[in-house]
């Protein structure tokens, strides 16, 4: 593979939605989340046995998300679990705060062989999200078999050899989501790469904005102790099978019974000039009553059109496709149910 | 003596094991044909409340284990796990709504239903 001189980053994020329209794809390098080695024999069985996805049967090179829930079945986290072999995992997640997470994994650590350290210092994570990133990953990739959707690829440009990359895919945007995790030297390869490929450089505002629209939640916004996995759509993220996980006596209760408070929505600001705008963490109002009866999780701003989207919670019975609320600012929204 | 009096009357600073979970446990060792045998008694993260019990036969203490000698059998306990255990009496519980061995862990603050799993 030739390298190339790198394209300059687009300077505004008026440029960065253009170019996202017209090549279908971006790439973003991550300034939040962290990257953690989880070494030992028990490892893997631990998280098996505090998280809600059965991790036990993950074999080696394989990737699964998984949900790291409280007593109450309230998200700590929702961690990607990378086994790279039968005692090294690599656990990815996108939370700004990543002492929550490592302090739950810690506070069940008690007789296992496992140890947890911090290498997000040492990795830099990269996204290539959209329509067309499966393009660009396959030049990445070369002659190397694409991962399926349940493994990772280990990534190599042949300019040197300082430093490796993985590349697994998570969809996080809500589009095709590949994350790159890159030690040492790789990053630079590989960002220096994406851009010759004539991928511009994503603000967060962009990733946001498509994640939004995609109604895809992210840890630290939507996916926090305010909520709980049915909430926020991660059923699938959920072995109703697999028997005991700290949290698993709620969240079956909850199923069982079909007792699920609220829902994670798409959310349309549909006021005129004379409202307020949308504004993440604001309450959203019954119409009649005044009650609270949900929160704005997340807001993004498209540059071009003006148009702000968000994602929020909503109580059960005011969440119907096509409902308008006023949030606690006076901005006047719009409700959906679909994905786009 | 009830179970919940033996709890109550068990130092702080040690598990006791009843004769009758002492001798099912000495009972199953036989039975799996094993000539040197202790009980290993642990907690683990995991289950509903985020701790659960580990129970089993082990040939012998691990470095970091604590040693208790219950009613004719060896007890093995790993420091780490002992500050969630202590007071713990373990008893067996048989017939037609016998649930086998059973916990009774002042520590424990809430349980789950099956009782498999603790919080403290």
């Amino acid at each position: 593979m030739t390298l190339l001189a790198p394209s300059p980053v687009l300077s505004n994020e008026r440029d960065a939605f253009t170019a996202y329209e017209k090549r279908g794809v971006a790439f973003m390098v991550c300034e939040y989340g962290s990257v953690f080695r989880h070494v030992g024999l028990d490892a893997l069985d631990l998280l098996h046995r505090i998280t809600t996805n059965s991790l036990i049967d993950l074999p080696d090179g394989a990737a699964r998300q998984t949900i790291l829930t409280s007593e109450k079945g309230r998200i700590i986290d929702a961690p990607w679990v990378l086994k790279l072999n039968e005692d090294e995992l690599l656990l990815v997640s996108d939370a700004p705060d990543s002492s929550l997470m490592q302090d739950a994994i810690m506070r069940y650590t008690i007789i296992e062989d496992a140890e947890l350290i911090d290498v997000s210092d040492t990795r830099t994570r990269i996204m290539v999200f959209g329509e067309n990133a499966a393009e660009v990953m396959g030049e990445l990739l070369g002659d190397v078999e694409p991962a399926t959707d349940d493994s990772w690829t280990p990534l190599t440009i042949d300019d040197g050899d300082d430093g490796e990359t993985i590349a697994f895919r998570t969809d996080g945007a809500g589009v095709e989501t590949w994350m790159l995790i890159c030690d040492g030297d790789a990053a630079a390869r590989i960002t220096s790469h994406v851009a010759n490929l004539g991928v511009s450089l994503s603000p967060i505002s962009l990733f946001d904005y498509v994640r939004i629209e995609n109604r895809s939640p992210i840890a630290g916004k939507e996916l926090t102790d305010a909520a709980n996995p049915l909430e926020a759509g991660l059923e699938h993220l959920i072995d109703f099978d697999k028997g005991c996980y700290v949290g698993q006596e709620v969240i079956a209760r909850l199923d069982t019974y079909d007792k699920v408070q609220r829902h994670l929505v798409k959310i349309y600001e549909v006021g005129g000039a004379d409202r307020a705008d949308l504004t993440a963490g604001d309450g959203i109002i019954a119409p009649e009553g005044g009650r609270d009866v949900g929160w704005i999780s997340s807001v993004a701003e498209n540059p071009k059109s003006g148009e702000r989207l968000g994602l929020g919670f909503i109580r059960s019975a005011f969440a119907n496709d096509g409902d308008v609320h006023e949030t606690s600012s006076g901005a006047r929204i719009r409700l959906s149910t679909s994905r786009n | 003596m009830t179970t919940a009096e033996q709890t109550k009357s068990v130092p702080i600073n040690t598990v006791r094991v009843t004769e009758k979970a002492a001798s099912k446990a000495i009972e199953f060792a036989q039975n799996a044909g094993r000539e040197h045998y202790g009980l290993k008694i642990a907690v683990q993260g995991g289950g509903c409340s985020g701790l659960q019990y580990v129970l089993e036969l082990a040939d012998g203490p691990d470095d970091s284990d604590k040693v208790i000698s219950a009613n004719g059998i060896e007890v093995y306990i790993p420091k780490r796990a002992f500050v969630f255990l202590a007071g713990t009496v373990l008893d067996f519980s048989d017939g037609l709504n016998g649930r086998g061995f059973e916990f009774h862990n002042p520590n424990a603050k809430r349980t789950c239903g099956c009782g498999d799993s603790f919080a403290v």
